[in-house]
């Protein structure tokens, strides 16, 4: 059961699977995402009674959760297959089991969603109260994903056991780093949604305490952007060099920046609740320090990529400082659009140390410069990735290629998704610089000349945002042709190899009890004692609220 | 030449032939990466400043 170059057919049709509903879910989170830009800026009113408000909490939930969560296990159930071999029975099984769940939570909290009964937004704060079948369905999906985490880890522990290997390679090692983070992560929202969100709103307890349930949302929110995250790392670090004609840097410095993030993601949920009452200044200052040490692995993310261009480019005769970034395959749709994604990410990264720094957020908090930040991170970085992956994976799945025309028609859905996000994301920065709300319908606050003066920035937001789905149409034409009529063949899963010449990888990188035991004194070093304070000293509980 | 100076004599050639790959451009792009991440907080700090 070792390397066997393509995904065994029966983990193929798993993964497939769940990259179906990924991109269908990117389609209708699209159509919301249009119409929310045209309401916003006042181009359009909706009909037939559609809240603003509940196509906000459809385009977080589809885009934010559905597609992402989708995507990130079918692609990892793909990768390991092809790295560590078919997977065994068991975890085979527990994956479609997973697969079930999720969709049955997904079917039933999207249910809620259209009947407007759900219509909180995807971070469902209290004291919105939605109807509980709304929260059950986001259980269905939590455990789910639970299975699939489980699935992936049972057949890591199996390979390892069969092997006698102590290091596993370095997909699979990433991919099951990815799902112990969102374990870790997602006991959090467990927490909150089973013992909160759900007695409160089938009226078993008439009020809840918010502090605790936003502090436990961000305790999961903030490594949820690691979960979107670290699958992009993975192509970053693992495919790229492979795509380029280079070599993967450093398989040790690739470990030790996912081993740092499971350490440094969890513990920072505060920086999302910098303007909150209740929480003292020096939990808040622990955490936002603990934030910055997040740029660490960054930092070492960015060095070692830019690595692997240089060497790669200078193998193939590149010349001067900068020849190398000359040199990259520009028009190979596979690496065109996870490059577009890293760019991006520059920007996208400075404008996070900007949101976790204490006075700064002042600033940004609540406002659209927020959603502009993580339509550069979520929607443009990642999701420019996943792109550039599923143009490869989907026909090697399927037995298909990706043609010379598709390799075209995906630059174009490329360059129009960056002009597109820089319209929108752009001015939702820029509007926000200027004290614009996010998460708010169109409104002039009575003709109020600062509101007045955010307008031609919604404009501009909307232009993008149509700009973006025509990308997203552009998208669903590549996915569709190339899982049902691109012609039958042979698409390669590229897999890179380590530089000759690179350190060996140390066993204790993969010593799984010491990382996750660090993990666990830094989350109670950064969580106990506010936990406690807020459970103790518990504010006022607050009754359901439905503003819809 | 004695034991100790031998040795000495090979981790030199060794220092002096392993040669590691070209990475100025790299170094480079790293420190201006840096360089846009300061520039970017110190632009909003500034924002901040002025607006209190």
């Amino acid at each position: 059961m070792m390397n066997q170059m393509i995904v065994d057919r029966n983990d193929a049709k798993l993964s497939m699977a769940h990259l179906f509903i990924a991109f269908a879910a990117v389609l209708l989170g699209g159509i919301a995402g249009l119409l929310q830009t045209l309401v916003r800026s006042g181009t359009i009113v909706l009909p037939a009674g559609i809240g603003y408000y509940q196509l906000l909490t459809a385009h977080g939930i589809l885009l934010a959760l559905v597609f992402t969560t989708y995507f990130i296990i079918g692609f990892f159930y793909a990768g390991m297959s092809r790295t560590m071999g078919k997977f065994y029975d068991q975890p085979y099984r527990m994956g479609w089991l997973g697969y079930i769940v999720m969709t049955i939570g997904t079917v039933l909290t999207t249910i809620m969603i259209l009947l407007n009964e759900g219509t909180v937004l995807y971070t469902f704060y209290a004291p919105l109260k939605a109807s509980p079948w709304f929260y059950i369905g986001l259980t269905l999906f939590i455990v789910g994903t639970w299975l699939a985490g489980g699935a992936m880890c049972h057949q890591y522990y199996i390979w390892k056991k069969v092997s006698h290997k102590k290091i596993s390679p370095l997909f699979s090692f990433m991919a099951v780093m990815t799902m112990v983070l969102w374990f870790v992560a997602t006991i959090g929202v467990a927490v909150s949604v089973i013992f909160q969100f759900i007695p409160w709103s089938f009226g078993w307890v008439d009020e809840i305490n918010i502090l605790l349930s936003r502090t436990l949302f961000w305790y999961f929110g903030h490594p949820l952007v690691y979960f979107w995250l670290l699958p992009a790392y993975v192509c970053w670090y693992v495919i790229i060099p492979e795509i380029i004609g280079g070599k993967i840097f450093s398989d040790s410095l690739a470990r030790l920046s996912f081993v740092l993030f499971l350490l440094f993601s969890i513990p920072v949920g505060f920086h999302h609740q910098l303007l909150e009452s209740g929480i003292s200044p020096f939990w808040k200052y622990l955490q936002v320090v603990l934030t910055f040490m997040v740029i660490v692995p960054s930092l070492m993310t960015a060095f070692s990529l830019f690595a692997s261009f240089e060497i790669a480019g200078r193998k193939k005769g590149a010349k001067g400082l900068f020849g190398w970034f000359r040199a990259l395959p520009w028009k190979d749709a596979r690496f065109f659009a996870p490059m577009v994604g890293m760019l991006i990410f520059i920007p996208a990264g400075a404008g996070g140390i900007i949101n976790a720094s204490n006075q700064m957020n002042q600033i940004v908090h609540n406002t659209l410069w927020v959603t502009g930040h993580f339509h550069l991170t979520v929607a443009s970085s990642v999701a420019l990735t996943f792109f550039g992956i599923a143009y490869w994976l989907i026909p090697h799945l399927t037995g298909r290629v990706l043609t010379g025309r598709m390799h075209q028609i995906a630059n174009l859905q490329t360059v129009l998704w960056a002009i597109g996000m820089f319209f929108m994301s752009g001015a939702m920065h820029t509007v926000g610089l200027l004290g614009a709300p996010r998460r708010t319908a169109y409104t002039t606050y009575q003709d109020n000349p600062d509101a007045l003066g955010w307008i031609p920035y919604e404009v501009t937001m909307a232009v993008g945002g149509s700009i973006l789905f025509i990308a997203i149409l552009l998208l669903i034409y590549i996915i569709t042709d190339l899982a049902f009529f691109a012609p039958k063949g042979k698409e390669d899963f590229p897999i890179g190899e380590v530089a000759e010449g690179a350190e060996k990888t140390p066993a204790i990188l993969e010593n799984w009890r010491l990382w996750l035991g660090i993990a666990t004194v830094l989350i109670l070093v950064a969580y106990t004692v506010p936990v406690v304070h807020m459970i103790e000293h518990a504010p006022p509980g607050s009754p359901g609220y439905k503003f819809w | 030449m004695g034991v100790l100076e031998e040795k000495k004599e090979t981790a030199r050639k060794i220092v002096t032939t392993k040669e590691g790959p070209n990475l100025k451009g790299t170094m480079i792009a790293v420190m201006l990466l840096g360089g846009f991440i300061v520039l970017s907080w110190f632009g909003v700090y500034w924002l901040y400043i002025v607006r209190l």
